[in-house]
C-alpha cells in the first residue's frame, strides 16, 4: 500500500528530551523528526533505552519534550497545556501497552464500555471486540481470558474510539509468537479496515515485516529509516 | 448504570467483610461522639439547673470600695437579674489544736433574702 501521497497526521520536529536525576542528564531524546501519514503502519525498531517509547509517549501526549514541536492535524499542540494534551489523548489517540491495564472487576465488554461511556463518537464495544476476534467473549472477565485475549480488549479499548492514532508500545511483548500474531493481526486489521495511522513499538525485527515504514532507533535518533515494498501478513511471520 | 458504577459495586461486594467491618468501626465512632455531645449537652443543662435553683452567681467581682449606689448602677445593666454586695475579708486565726495559724475568709451576709 502507498502511503505517500496521503496527508500528515502527526509531525513532530527537532523533539529532544533530557531525563534529569539530581545532576546526571539522560538524553532520550536527541534531536527526532518524525512524520505519520494518515492511515500508515510504522515500526518502531529498536534496542532497550534507544528512545522508542519515549518518542511514543511524547507523540501520544502523554509526556512533554524538553524541547520541539507537535503538530496534529497542521495544529501544533500546546505540550504544557495539561487540558490540550487530555483532549487530544482522549479524543485522537488510543494506546496499547505492553501490559493490558484491564480493570479485573469488569467484563470485556465493560473495560471497553469505559472508553465508549466518555468518547464523542465510538463503536459499540460489542463492535470493537469482534473485530479483534473476540465477539464471543464478550461477557468473560479478565481472568477468564488467555494473555493474548487480553491484550485484544486492550486494543479493543483502544480502538473503540475511532482514535485518528493508535499507539502501539510492545504489544507482543508479553505474549508467546502464536498469540503474539493474532494481536498483530487485530493491529492490521484496525489499520487497514478504519485507516486509524498506527505506531508499533518493538524491539522484534521480524515484526518490521508487517508495516508499511520502519524507523530504527540508537541512542536517542532516527539511524535509518526503510519503507517495505510489501506488507507482510503477521500469520506468515515467526520468532 | 456506568462501567464505573458497576466496578464499585462488584468491589465493594467483594470486599464486603473489609466493608462492614469499616462501616462498624464508623458507626461506633459516630455513636461514640453522640454519646459525648449528648453528655457535655445534659452537664450543661444540669449546671444551668443548678445555678437556677440554688441561686448561684454567673459572675463574680471584686472591688475595693463598692458603695450602695454602685449595687444599684450594676443592677440596672441589661442582663443583670440580681447584684448583690457583700464584704469579704482575710483573717489569721489562732485556733486550739492547729499549730499553724489558721487562714479564714469572712463573708458577710445580707441582712434580709433578696425577693425575686
Amino acid at each position: 500500500m502507498e502511503k505517500d501521497a496521503s496527508a500528515t497526521a502527526l509531525q513532530a520536529r527537532d523533539l529532544i528530551k533530557i531525563y534529569r536525576m539530581g545532576t546526571v542528564e539522560v538524553h532520550a531524546l536527541r534531536g527526532v523528526d518524525v512524520d505519520l501519514r494518515d492511515g500508515e503502519l510504522v515500526v518502531l525498531l529498536g534496542p532497550s533505552g534507544s528512545g522508542k517509547s519515549t518518542l511514543l509517549n511524547i507523540l501520544g501526549g502523554l509526556d512533554r519534550p524538553t524541547s520541539g514541536s507537535v503538530v496534529f492535524r497542521d495544529r501544533e499542540l500546546d505540550m504544557n497545556n495539561a487540558r490540550t494534551l487530555n483532549l487530544y489523548r482522549r479524543n485522537h489517540v488510543g494506546f496499547v501497552f505492553q501490559f493490558y491495564n484491564l480493570i479485573p472487576s469488569l467484563t470485556a465488554r465493560e473495560n471497553v464500555a469505559l472508553v465508549t461511556e466518555i468518547a464523542r463518537d465510538p463503536m459499540p464495544p460489542s463492535e470493537a471486540l469482534a473485530m479483534v476476534g473476540l465477539g464471543d467473549r464478550l461477557d468473560r472477565f479478565p481472568a477468564q481470558l488467555s494473555g493474548g485475549e487480553q491484550q485484544r480488549v486492550a486494543i479493543a479499548r483502544a480502538i473503540a474510539k475511532r482514535p485518528d492514532l493508535l499507539l502501539c508500545d510492545e504489544p507482543t511483548g508479553a505474549l508467546d509468537s502464536k498469540t503474539g500474531i493474532l494481536v498483530l493481526d487485530a493491529i492490521l486489521r484496525i489499520n487497514r479496515e478504519l485507516g486509524t495511522t498506527t505506531a508499533l513499538i518493538t524491539h522484534n525485527a521480524v515484526i518490521a515485516e508487517i508495516a508499511n515504514r520502519v524507523l530504527y532507533f540508537a541512542d536517542g535518533r532516527i539511524v535509518e529509516t526503510r519503507r517495505n515494498s510489501g506488507q507482510r501478513a503477521p500469520s506468515e511471520l515467526a520468532w | 448504570m456506568t462501567s464505573l458504577d458497576r466496578k464499585l459495586l462488584r468491589e465493594l461486594w467483594r470486599l464486603r467483610a473489609q466493608v462492614l467491618a469499616i462501616a462498624l468501626v464508623i458507626a461506633s465512632g459516630t455513636a461514640l461522639l453522640i454519646m459525648a455531645l449528648t453528655t457535655i449537652e445534659a452537664l450543661e443543662k444540669t449546671t444551668a439547673a443548678y445555678y437556677e435553683r440554688t441561686r448561684f452567681a454567673d459572675m463574680f467581682a471584686e472591688a475595693r470600695r463598692a458603695p450602695e449606689y454602685l449595687r444599684r448602677d450594676i443592677a440596672d445593666i441589661p442582663g443583670v437579674r440580681i447584684a448583690e454586695t457583700r464584704i469579704v475579708e482575710g483573717a489569721i486565726l489562732d485556733m486550739a489544736g492547729f499549730s499553724e495559724p489558721v487562714v479564714a475568709r469572712l463573708i458577710s451576709l445580707p441582712e434580709r433574702a433578696l425577693s425575686f
